[in-house]
């Protein structure tokens, strides 16, 4: 029984990864609405169409981290099945941070695409 | 991140601790659940659905404890935590604590005391204004100094240097009447201050103006030493006079503290300007007293050192390069007395090498041995740090398969063991201190070392030991942290500590250790025993005169520019009215007090015997006795008679042995065998070459030591002060009980002769000695010091490797002394195993010590540096003391009851 990504998923949060890769997909999920750490896992998954699976581990480290650069904030709420969950919500600055990481991002992929296409 | 933010949110995190924790917990259990119910949805039974997400999570504690990492108050809480660890671990283990501190304490002490002695000798830098931008100028000649001529010279012409200064170091006669006494100082140009940047804490320096008229201005800036010793920090001491060689100066101001002058570490007790050279200069031993060379004329006459800065853009050798290529014109102008005229220029931080290569030697020596006695207690902390690893193999092994990290576990040990270090530390820094203290509040003798310093611990010695410990801790720390994170999992965790072919005979790191304190102790403590043996080989000699009955006051009588005519009858006053204190028996004069270190070698030609043709003479020379040259010493009537040499046959000089008179010589024996035929008394030898004047032999006196104590027998001329006058003569008095109690009474008659002479450092002769010997016997006393505390920090070292051993090995020899086996039998085992790895060590030290102690060769003293007795008695010593660390243990391992020790675990 493994639990390891396949070939076809990339798990983010893993070293390997791009760093800050993960910031910016939990910042995306929370652009919608304020999400609960599961919701926000299976959310990026969904998104990627399975591409990406999120280390559990790793996603509440960077929630931690995020809280404290206070690009989060946190708030206990009762769930849809009357349990008590914690709710992350992105603050003006986080938006603000995934704004600038996103237009940065866009530049980057694009310079990168271009160059895989210049012949 | 700002700091700040980070360093709020990091406060908050650690005030909320206990409900952050608690979030924390719920948040890991809602995403388990949330992911388990997940996974039942697609199928899976609950138990499978909860053991997948937890296996996703990778462990509820890992998870935690990951988020628990982020932010910098996670680090220095585990510090903390591993702090209060280690704390908690060396309370249980108060007799390791003790022996590893103490160990650490003494290594750690040891190296802070003699670093600030370092540090205060060479290292502070000049408290001036930039002094990474000065530069010392040398040249012309073999002493690196200028003739002011040739200094002004520079000073004008020059296009390379910013600013240029020059000083001469001088000693003067200072106050009058029973005040008179020798102060050390230095004459300087006018913009010695300004150049440096120091300023006056009371009145004002000496500025330009007070240096353009010779004997303009006589004026004095003190130093605070010579400030609190004259005038007892007066704040009115401005405007005041003092009076310097019988001239009044007016005091214009007070130095801080920390300024000594500009030649670290000589100390400069005053300053007064250059253009007053005529009066506080004295003219040169050699010159007689009427006459007085100008100084800023004479050409040949080197005195001053040169200080300047440097033009910017301008580099040190450019600047040596375009003063010597300007110093060529000057050099045509004056062929004969600046031939080969060479100049340099050097950064001050490399020092006056006169005054600093020995210093530099003799530091290296004592850090070396100070270094190794460090390496002595780092080896045996290590020592007993493997031991405790090994000790407690199991919790760590415990630990790591729960999946403690390796390097967390390293982190751990090493907190350990730099806070074992530190503590020592802390402890060496109080043993440090209160060493130097000690040191300071016995001084040594004034004349014996020309130099004050101020040790004190300043920020360079803490950062020093700090640094030292830190290093310390982690050196021997790291070696058993690295092995006790590593232990083999399976047998330690089965507690297989029963291990009955563990033996001694192997070599591992922890006996390797053992063998390396040894050696190292062997080679400290053959250098202590050379050192040793070289002092009492100087005390056991007779230097054949009496040195326990002679007062030596000296009249520096060139202080006061006296005629020849003055200056001789002053002596036999002197001498004269001496001799009327009772209890005095006898009195003279002479120019070199034997083994003070000076002296004056002649050029030699015996009437009808070999001799050359030319004439050299020399002060302070070391050589002497070949066939041409001879030791020529200048004594007055009754000198033999005064310091107890006794005259073998013919006369003493007496009265009559005046300047018109036929000239007189006494020789000693060595000087008969040497260099005389026949019978000796009425030939006639000369200093001077064929011309004479040739002075008629009258007496033969006994040999007696001169230069040193270890040397051998040397032909000794004794020459009539009333026939070869001298101004520096010394008065010898002969008392019948303690000549220091004569002093006060021969004070009184010298002063009532001249009340300008300076006569402090009137003392007796035996004590004079020890000032001359005081260097030796220090370095000795610190060595043998060192040495020691090598020895007892690598029994105490032995000691606990073999106590570890048997402790180790008690099941083994229980079972053995169960199944039979003699007493004498075990213990003579436990002694060989340990005397092995001593036997080794010593064989080591003794290979190192052979090739290392021939670099003491120039510090020793009538005893060769391969000295038969030191390396014999040496190993013999360290091996008993070794012995005995092995018995004890050996002993306890026997005497223990075979029943109980088996029933043991």
């Amino acid at each position: 029984m493994t639990f390891r990504p396949t070939t076809a998923e990339t798990a983010v949060g893993d070293r390997d990864v791009l760093q800050g890769t993960l910031d910016m997909l939990i910042l995306k999920s929370l652009t919608l609405a304020p999400m609960h750490g599961f919701g926000i896992a299976k959310r990026i998954e969904q998104i990627s169409r399975g591409v990406f699976k999120v280390n559990p581990g790793s996603l509440l480290v960077a929630f931690r981290r995020l809280e404290r650069d206070g690009l989060l904030t946190a708030e206990w709420q009762e769930t849809e099945n009357n349990r008590r969950a914690k709710y992350y919500v992105i603050t003006a600055r986080g938006l603000k941070h995934f704004k600038a990481e996103t237009k940065d991002w866009e530049r980057r992929t694009t310079a990168v695409a271009r160059l895989l296409e210049a012949q | 991140m700002g700091i700040v933010r980070a360093f709020a949110a990091g406060l908050r995190a650690l005030a909320r601790k206990s409900s952050n924790e608690r979030e924390l917990d719920d948040e890991v259990h809602h995403y388990l659940e949330m992911s388990a119910r997940e996974k039942m949805r697609a199928g899976m039974s609950r138990s499978d659905a909860e053991r997948a997400a937890r296996i996703e999570l990778g462990g509820i504690d890992a998870a935690k404890e990951g988020v628990r990492w982020i932010g910098w108050e996670a680090t220095v809480e585990s510090f903390w935590k591993d702090m209060q660890y280690a704390l908690r671990r060396l309370r249980h283990t108060p007799g390791f604590t003790l022996v590893a501190v103490m160990s650490l304490a003494l290594g750690i002490g040891a190296n802070t005391a003699i670093f600030s002695v370092v540090n205060a000798a060479l290292i502070r830098q000049l408290p001036v204004r930039d002094p990474a931008g000065l530069f010392y100028v040398r040249g012309g000649g073999p002493s690196q100094v200028f003739s002011y001529p040739d200094f002004d010279e520079i000073r004008r012409n020059n296009t390379v240097f910013s600013a240029m200064t020059a000083w001469g170091g001088i000693t003067v006669s200072m106050g009058s009447d029973e005040n008179a006494a020798l102060a050390s100082g230095a004459i300087v140009t006018g913009n010695y201050f300004d150049l440096l940047g120091v300023h006056a804490v009371l009145g004002r320096v000496i500025g330009p103006a007070d240096d353009v008229t010779p004997g303009d201005h006589p004026v004095i800036v003190l130093g605070d030493a010579l400030w609190q010793r004259r005038f007892n920090r007066d704040r009115e001491v401005i405007g005041k006079e003092l009076m310097l060689n019988g001239h009044r100066f007016t005091v214009i101001g007070v130095l801080p503290p920390e300024f000594h002058g500009a030649e670290q570490p000589v100390r400069r007790d005053f300053f007064v300007p250059m253009m007053m050279q005529s009066v506080v200069r004295p003219p040169r031993a050699g010159y007689s007293g009427e006459m007085s060379p100008d100084l800023l004329r004479v050409r040949e006459n080197r005195w001053l050192i040169a200080l300047a800065r440097l033009k910017p853009g301008v580099t040190p050798s450019q600047a040596a390069a375009s003063l010597v290529a300007m110093m060529k014109d000057q050099q045509a102008a004056h062929p004969d007395e600046n031939r080969n005229f060479k100049v340099d220029v050097a950064p001050i931080s490399k020092g006056d090498p006169r005054a600093r290569t020995p210093m530099v030697t003799a530091a290296r020596l004592l850090m070396s041995v100070v270094g190794l006695v460090l390496l002595i207690a780092c080896a045996n902390v290590a020592n007993l740090l493997l031991a405790r690893a090994t000790s407690r193999a199991r919790e760590i092994a415990v630990r790591l398969s729960l999946g403690a990290s390796r390097a967390r576990l390293v982190r751990q040990l090493l907190t350990e063991s730099v806070l074992l270090s530190g503590i020592g530390g802390i402890l060496g820094l109080g043993l440090a201190w209160a060493t130097l203290n000690a040191l300071e509040s016995s001084p040594p003798p004034v004349g014996a070392v020309p130099l004050a310093f101020e040790f004190g611990i300043d920020a360079r010695v803490l950062i020093f030991t700090l640094g030292l410990s830190l290093v310390t801790g982690v050196i021997f720390g790291l070696a058993p942290a690295l092995r006790a994170s590593r232990p083999q999992l399976a047998p330690t965790l089965k507690d297989e500590s029963f291990v009955p072919n563990e033996r001694l005979r192997r070599l591992n790191l922890r006996h390797g250790l053992v063998v390396v304190q040894v050696a190292v102790s062997v080679v400290l403590l053959v250098s202590a025993g050379l050192f040793l043996r070289s002092l009492q080989e100087s005390r056991s000699v007779n230097p054949g005169f009496d040195t326990d009955r002679v007062l030596t006051v000296p009249l520096n009588i060139n202080l006061l520019r006296y005629t020849t005519a003055q200056g001789r009858q002053f002596y036999r006053d002197a001498v004269e009215r001496v001799k009327t204190i009772p209890g005095v028996e006898a009195a003279s004069v002479t120019r070199w007090v034997p083994l003070t270190g000076n002296t004056s070698v002649r050029s030699l030609m015996v009437q009808g015997g070999a001799g050359v043709d030319n004439t050299t003479s020399s002060e302070n020379a070391g050589g002497r006795g070949d066939r041409n040259s001879t030791i020529a010493q200048v004594v007055g009537v009754g000198y033999f008679q005064t310091i107890g040499i006794a005259l073998l046959r013919g006369r003493d000089f007496t009265d009559n042995d005046a300047g018109d008179r036929p000239p007189v010589a006494i020789v000693n024996q060595a000087f008969v065998t040497q260099h005389l035929k026949g019978d000796p008394m009425g030939q006639r030898i000369s200093m001077n070459g064929a011309n004479g004047p040739w002075f008629e032999i009258v007496g033969i006196a006994a040999d007696s030591k001169l230069m040193s104590v270890s040397e051998a027998p040397a032909g000794n001329v004794y020459l009539p002060v009333l026939q070869n006058h001298e101004t520096g003569m010394t008065l010898l008095v002969r008392g019948r009980r303690d000549p220091a109690l004569l002093a006060p009474a021969v004070i009184r008659e010298v002063h009532a002769l001249e009340k300008n002479l300076p006569t402090a450092d009137a003392r007796s002769l035996a004590r004079l000695l020890d000032v001359s010997l005081y260097a030796s016997r220090a370095g000795t006393w610190a060595l043998t010091i060192f040495g020691s505390l090598a020895l007892f920090l690598a029994s105490l070292g032995l000691y606990g490797v073999m106590s570890y051993a048997v402790a180790r090995r008690a099941k083994e020899i229980g079972l053995r002394m169960a199944l039979g086996a003699r007493r004498a039998d075990v213990l003579r085992q436990i002694l060989r195993e340990g005397m092995l790895l001593v036997i080794l060590g010593v064989g080591a030290g003794l290979v190192l010590a052979a090739g290392s102690t021939r670099l003491l060769e120039s510090f020793l003293f009538g005893v060769s540096s391969r000295d038969t007795l030191t390396f014999v008695a040496t190993p013999v010593l360290l091996a008993s003391v070794a012995l005995a660390a092995c018995y004890f243990p050996a002993r306890r391992a026997t005497r223990m009851d075979p029943m109980s020790v088996l029933r043991q675990q």
